[in-house]
Order: C-alpha cells, then structure tokens, then sequence
C-alpha cells in the first residue's frame, strides 16, 4: 500500500534531499515550502505522514502546523515528524506539546530518517 | 607730805606760842597746844576724807562703767575668753566658752585648760612665751592648729589666741577662741575648686573689671594650651592669647561682650606663634558684685580642633558620596532600621519617575513596595521588599545579608532593572537596595543566544544537504546523472557554509585581535573595489555591480579587510534586494574635520529599513530582518564598521521602507 507523505521545508535543497531519500513504491511524495500551503495540503492530502521543518519564514512556523494537524479529527492518524536545526531540551519539549511523534535534528542521517518514517507508518 | 608737816610744825609753833604768850603755864600750854593741834589735824583729816570721796566718786564711777562694759563685752563676745592663772586653771571664762565647749562655769573654774583643749598644757603655753619677757605688759600668740573637744568628744578646729599677762598677780594667761570649723570647711572646699580648676582639661581663665579686661587667673590647661607662662598671660589682656581679627568673626562677638558685659559663646581661630592653629570654643560669662558692677569676667576655652578637623573630614567625605551618589547611574535606596526611606538617589528617581525629596516624611517600605509594584510588568513583577527584609533579619550569621532579584520596569520607560538588596547588622540595620539597569545586557544577552541559535540553524542547514546526499551516495546506487546532480549541491551547500564559516571567523578575529594586525597601507581605490568586485563570484546573467563612478585616488587601508568590508557591503546590498533592481556603486572625494576621505556609495532598491531598524543595523547579532527568507548572522555589518573604526574611517547608512538602502563607507585618503 502506498503512503501518502508531505515533505515541508523552506530550503528546496533540503526538501529534494527528503524526496530522494523516501523516493519508492512505499510512498507517494508531495512537498510545501511554507506552512500555510503544508495545512492546506495536508486537509486535502489526509497523509499518512508529515515531514515538518520548524523554522520557516511566513505566517505559520512548523510547531504551530503540528499542533492544529493534531487538532484536527480528520488528521487524526498523520504522523507528524518534526525537523529543526535546534536541538534544544526546550526545543523538545516544546515539540512534544503541540503533539508531535518524532523529533529529528538536522543534520540528521537520511537512512535514519527513513526508519523514523517506516517505523510510525506501520504502527 | 613733807609740806604738810612742815606747815603742820608751823601752825603747832605759832599756836605753842601764842598760847604761851596767853598763859603762864607751860604745860598746859603744851597740853592746850597740842589739843589744838589735835582738832586741826581731825578738822583737816574730816575735811580731807570728804574732799577724797567727792573726788574719787567720779573714778570709782569711771571704774564701775569700765568693768560693767568690759563684763559685757566678755559675755557677749561670741568667741570663747578664758583667763588662766601661773597653773594654767582657768579663773575667768565667759558664756561663749561654755557654749563653745558645752561645759558649764562651774566646771570650768579651777580646771586647767587641757581639759578642752588637749595639748594646751602649761607647759606648752610656758614654752610658747618662753623665757624672755617683753617690755610692755601683754604678749599675743596666735596659733591654727589646735583642736577643742566638745562635750560628746568630736574635736572641732579652733583658732587660738593666747596672751601672757605679766602684772597681774591672779590672771597669767588670756585666751581667745575661735571655732573654725566653718572656715575649715570653707577653706577645703575653696581648695577643692582650685584643684578642679587646676586640673581641669578646660582652660579657665578670669579677668578684672578694667577697661582691659586683664587676666588674674588662669588655670594649668589655659598655659598648655597658649604655651606661654603664668607669667606672660597674669595681668595682660585677651591679646595675649593671640586673638585678633584674624581669628574669626567669633572676635567681634567677643569684643562686643565684653564691652557691654554680657555673655557669649564664640568659636575662634587661635594661632600662637610657631604653633598650628587651633580652633576654640570660648565661653565667656560676666560675675557681678550685689550691687550690679561688673567685677569679673570669667573665659573657659575648649580646644576643638580634632572636633572641627573631624567635622571637616565628614563634610568631605559626606560631599564625595553625594557626588558619587549623585553620579552614579546606578540606583540606591537606603531605609533606616525601621524600614522607613531615608534616601534615594538621582539614578533611581530618574530610572522610575519617583520623586524624592529630603524634606518629605519617611516613606514605609509597604508604601515603597506599592509604588514599585505599580511601574512593573506582570512577567517579572517587583518582589515585596518587605517581605524579603523579614525574612533576612533571621539570619544571624552574616553581617549582611544579600538578595538578588531582576524585574521588569513598564514605566517610565521599558527597562529590566537587576536589584541587590543588602541588610547592614554591622552598621545601624539599615537596607540597602541597589538597582542597576541591565536592559542593554539583557539585550545583548538575548540577541546572543537568538545568534547563536540563528548561528546554529544557519551552519547546519547546508549540512544536511552534504551529510544527507553524501550518505545517500554510500548507501544507495544511482544513475550517474543523479549522482552529478547530487554532488554538485554537496558542493554548492560547502561552499555557502564555507563562507559562513569564514564571516563568522573574521568578526571573531578582528574582535579578538582589534587592529593589531592591520597593514594600512597606500592603496589604489579602484584596486580594492575591483579585487572586491571580482571575489562576489557573481555568475554571468546573475546581476552585476553597477559601478557608476570610481575615482583614480589612492586610500590608506589594509587591502584584505577594506575588501572584506566591501564585499560584505555589496553582498548586503544584493541579499537585501531578492526582487532585483540595481545595485549601483559610486565613490566620492569629501572632506571632514579637516581630513580628506574617498568614499564609496553602494545603492541597492531591495526591502529597505524602517527607521527603528536603522538605528539598530550595526548592532552585532542585529537582524532587521527577521522572516528567515535571507539567510545571516546580523554580524556582516558590525564587521564593517570595525572595519571602518580600524581604519580611522567610518560608515554610514540611509534606507527607506521598502525602496532601499545606500551604505556609504569613508577610507581615508593617503597623502
């Protein structure tokens, strides 16, 4: 069965890095570069999982898309995986209380990245 | 007598012959004769005794008044007379005596003197007149050291005097007695004053009532302290203690007093030649007699020239910490021990707005408390100093106790204010509070760690481009077109962290090394800018720096860092400006203060700055942008501008709002 995911970063360099790691029959791949258009996709997409950079430039920063995805009851079962170039506790934590489900820092390994991703879709 | 009887033979002669010329008979002629005779002498011895009594009655008188006086002087005197015979017992005493002695007449009478007064034997009294004797008919001793006994035994002092009287066969001694007990007591206590007076720390002196006031007493402390002799200052006037006009305007007040005889109190400067002047406080008070004159003028001067120097001291050393407090740009508040504000400095009315004066009654801490909690914000909210106080007056270990706290000041101005509040127990229990406007390192500190954080996302987005496709190369098979493509981004990504890298690393360097390394050196301007033009890499197509106007003059800079600063410039100039539009470069000759600059316009029409932003730009970490759409460190232009201030340069920079941003640096010009 193929996963639908949606890669969201600002940096199409970092997005393309993402799109080349999980590209295979397992997963159908869609990409935002801001968080605006991430929620608006991400509503009509319903994917299975999101790759969610924190730091974006423009109205909604990654913590703030997580959290109303998982508000959402539609989007209930998107998986949602945070990356950020801070690695903070605070970071963390903060992650953690808009509800997200895994936590990457950058740089983070892409093979690692890809057992994140396989290990959340088949739960 | 011898007339008598011759007159008497005559009148017996003419009478014994006259008889015998009447009578024939010779015997009766004798007989008649001498019967005649006989009633003459009785006729001249009635007449005589008649004529004696007549004559003596008014001595006799004379004699009685006499006696009856003297008995009463003798009784009334009050002082005790005593008569002793050769024996020394007493044969005449007198009222007085028994009152003196409380011993009855009869007592006296007839016992000898040393009975009331030991030592007074006839021995002794023999001995006082010795063996020679006078002419005249009385000797007079006078002696202070002799004690009467009273009835009940107490001795009391007498002054005694004694007389011998030579010609009286029953009276050999008079003696008069004086009880001094008074006159003792008198005499010891005027003593008494006189050593106090002697020895006092304060000297004394006293005048006389002449127009020159001149000294008839002064005590031991008053030669100490004028360092002249008894003698130099005995009998002189107030000069002689040396003071004159000069000592001050005390000396008036002085002069004044003892014109009119009044009293006062003066401080003066007093200098005695060789001697450091001294400063004294001199009291001067009028004595009058009972009926008003003025007879005296007593002086008691007190040396206080260690309590003015002190004074001195702490009036200097209070205007240094006013100058000092009134300076600082820190606040300080003092509460006394009961917690009340004494005093707060010009910081800290003008850090909160509070007005505080001197003459206002004391503020209570609560009410202190209340007005603080007034100007802060509900984030960091000001903490109750009372209740800190309390809490620290149980400590008893320290001599002082400190708390430290920070809060947010919303009024008057937004401020974070860090505040030390310390408890004084070595000194009165006064607490101190201390305030110190830490906004600006708050600031800094915040814009380190949002730069550090921003540092940190900036480094590590380029590698995750490199780590992640490098992996992916490891790990997996790809075409070679693929692979191309991804090692060309794996080398792209380098390169941008590469540059980050080194931006970092310059500011870094020229922080630390602060312009010892600069080699400033004569350089052609458009060397520098063309070196700097050509090292942006700029692609063909990509836009160009429009190079308007470049004069031919040579500057004086450090090739490497002028063009580290310019590139940093025109890097901004193109960052900031993603829609496009020129970026235009042009460089001008100006003078300034006397020195000649070339300097260099950049002109890019990008997003431009609002005036807050300006103000800010050259701030290190700044960032006026802050969308995170353009990737920096907010440290490029802190860069140039210790760039420029290296090079005794400077630069500037205008922007508007959405149309753009012209820096302009100043090099200045070589000779």
């Amino acid at each position: 069965m193929q996963h639908k995911a949606l890669i969201v970063d600002d940096q199409p360099d970092i997005r393309k890095l993402i799109m080349l790691t999980m590209e295979s029959e397992d997963f159908e791949l869609h990409e935002a570069d801001n968080g605006v258009d991430a929620l608006h996709m991400a509503r009509n997409l319903r994917p299975a999982v999101m790759l969610l950079d924190v730091m974006m430039p423009g109205g909604l920063d990654g913590y703030q898309v997580c959290e109303e995805i998982k508000l959402d009851p539609d989007l209930r079962n998107t998986m949602v995986i945070m990356l950020t170039a801070r690695g903070q506790r605070t970071d963390i934590e903060r992650g953690q209380s808009v509800g997200c489900d895994a936590y990457l820092v950058k740089p983070f390994s892409p093979i690692e990245l890809l057992d994140t991703v396989d290990r959340l879709v088949t739960r | 007598m011898w007339v008598l009887a011759l007159v008497l033979a005559c009148v017996f002669a003419g009478v014994s012959y006259q008889l015998h010329e009447w009578t024939s008979n010779a015997s009766s002629t004798w007989a008649l004769s001498f019967l005649v005779l006989l009633l003459v002498l009785v006729g001249l011895m009635a007449g005589l005794r008649v004529f004696l009594k007549n004559a003596l009655r008014p001595i006799e008188q004379g004699i009685e008044t006499q006696m009856a006086r003297t008995r009463a002087i003798v009784s009334t005197a009050a002082d005790a007379i005593i008569g002793l015979d050769a024996q020394g017992n007493v044969v005449i005493t007198n009222p007085a005596t028994s009152s003196l002695f409380g011993v009855p007449e009869e007592d006296l009478l007839g016992f000898p003197l040393e009975q009331i007064v030991p030592g007074l034997s006839i021995d002794f009294i023999k001995e006082q007149f010795g063996t020679e004797h006078h002419e005249g008919r009385l000797r007079r001793i006078v002696r202070h050291d002799f004690f009467g006994t009273r009835v009940d035994g107490t001795l009391f002092p007498v002054e005694l005097s004694l007389g011998e009287v030579l010609e009286d066969p029953q009276l050999r001694y008079a003696f008069v007695m004086r009880d001094v007990t008074d006159q003792r007591a008198e005499q010891e206590t005027t003593q008494l004053y006189e050593r106090v007076l002697a020895s006092s720390h304060n000297a004394v002196f006293v005048t006389n009532a002449s127009a020159t006031h001149n000294m008839v007493y002064a005590n031991e402390a008053l030669i100490a302290l004028t360092g002249r002799t008894i003698y130099q200052l005995l009998g002189f006037g107030l000069e002689v203690l040396g003071l004159d006009a000069s000592s001050g305007p005390g000396y008036f007040e002085l002069q004044s007093a003892l014109q009119k005889g009044q009293n006062c109190n003066v401080t003066l400067n007093l200098s005695m030649n060789g001697q450091a002047v001294k400063n004294i406080e001199l009291s001067l008070s009028p004595v009058r007699n009972a009926s008003g004159a003025l007879t005296n003028f007593i002086g008691i001067v007190s040396d206080i020239t260690s309590r003015v120097f002190a004074e001195n001291a702490t009036a200097e050393r209070t205007a240094q910490l006013d100058a000092i407090l009134g300076l600082s740009p820190d606040g300080l508040v003092l509460f006394d021990v009961d917690n009340r504000l004494m005093f707060a400095n010009p910081a800290f009315q003008k850090m909160t707005g509070l007005k505080w004066s001197r003459l206002d009654a004391p503020m209570s801490m609560d009410n202190f408390d209340y007005l603080m909690g007034n100007l802060c914000d509900s984030n960091a909210p000001w903490a109750a100093l009372a209740a800190n106080v309390s809490g620290v007056v149980n400590n008893s270990d320290n001599s002082t106790h400190s708390e430290s706290g920070k809060f947010h000041l919303v009024r008057p101005q937004p401020r974070v204010i860090q505040t030390e509040l310390r408890r004084n127990y070595a000194g009165r229990g006064e607490t101190i509070l201390y305030l110190r406007d830490v906004t600006r390192e708050d600031e800094v500190d915040r814009m380190k760690s949002d730069f550090l954080a921003s540092a940190a996302h900036e480094l590590r987005t380029p590698m995750v481009s490199i780590l992640g496709f490098s992996e992916l190369l490891i790990k997996r098979n790809y075409s070679p077109e693929r692979q191309k493509d991804m090692l060309a981004t794996i080398h792209r990504q380098s390169g941008l962290l590469v540059k980050m890298i080194n931006e970092l690393l310059d500011l870094a360097r020229i922080e630390s090394r602060r312009g010892l390394d600069m080699n400033i050196i004569p350089t052609p301007l458009a060397d520098l800018v063309n070196q700097c033009v050509k090292g942006m890499m700029l692609a063909e197509g990509e836009r160009q720096v429009n190079v308007l106007r470049l004069s031919e003059v040579q500057v004086l800079a450090d090739p490497e860092k002028m063009e580290l600063a310019l590139k940093n410039i025109l890097g901004n100039a193109f960052k900031y400006s993603p829609n496009g539009g020129h970026v235009n470069l042009e460089t001008d000759l100006l003078d300034h203060q006397g020195r000649r600059y070339a300097v260099v316009h950049v002109q890019d029409h990008g997003i431009g700055m609002t005036p807050e932003q300006l103000e800010k730009a050259f701030e290190r970490f700044y960032r006026a942008d802050t969308s995170g759409k353009i990737p920096g460190t907010g440290l490029g232009l802190s860069l140039v501008k210790e760039i420029a201030d290296l090079h005794q340069g400077r630069v500037e920079m205008s922007s508007e709002f959405g149309k753009g941003t012209r820096v302009s640096l100043w090099i200045p010009l070589s000779a």
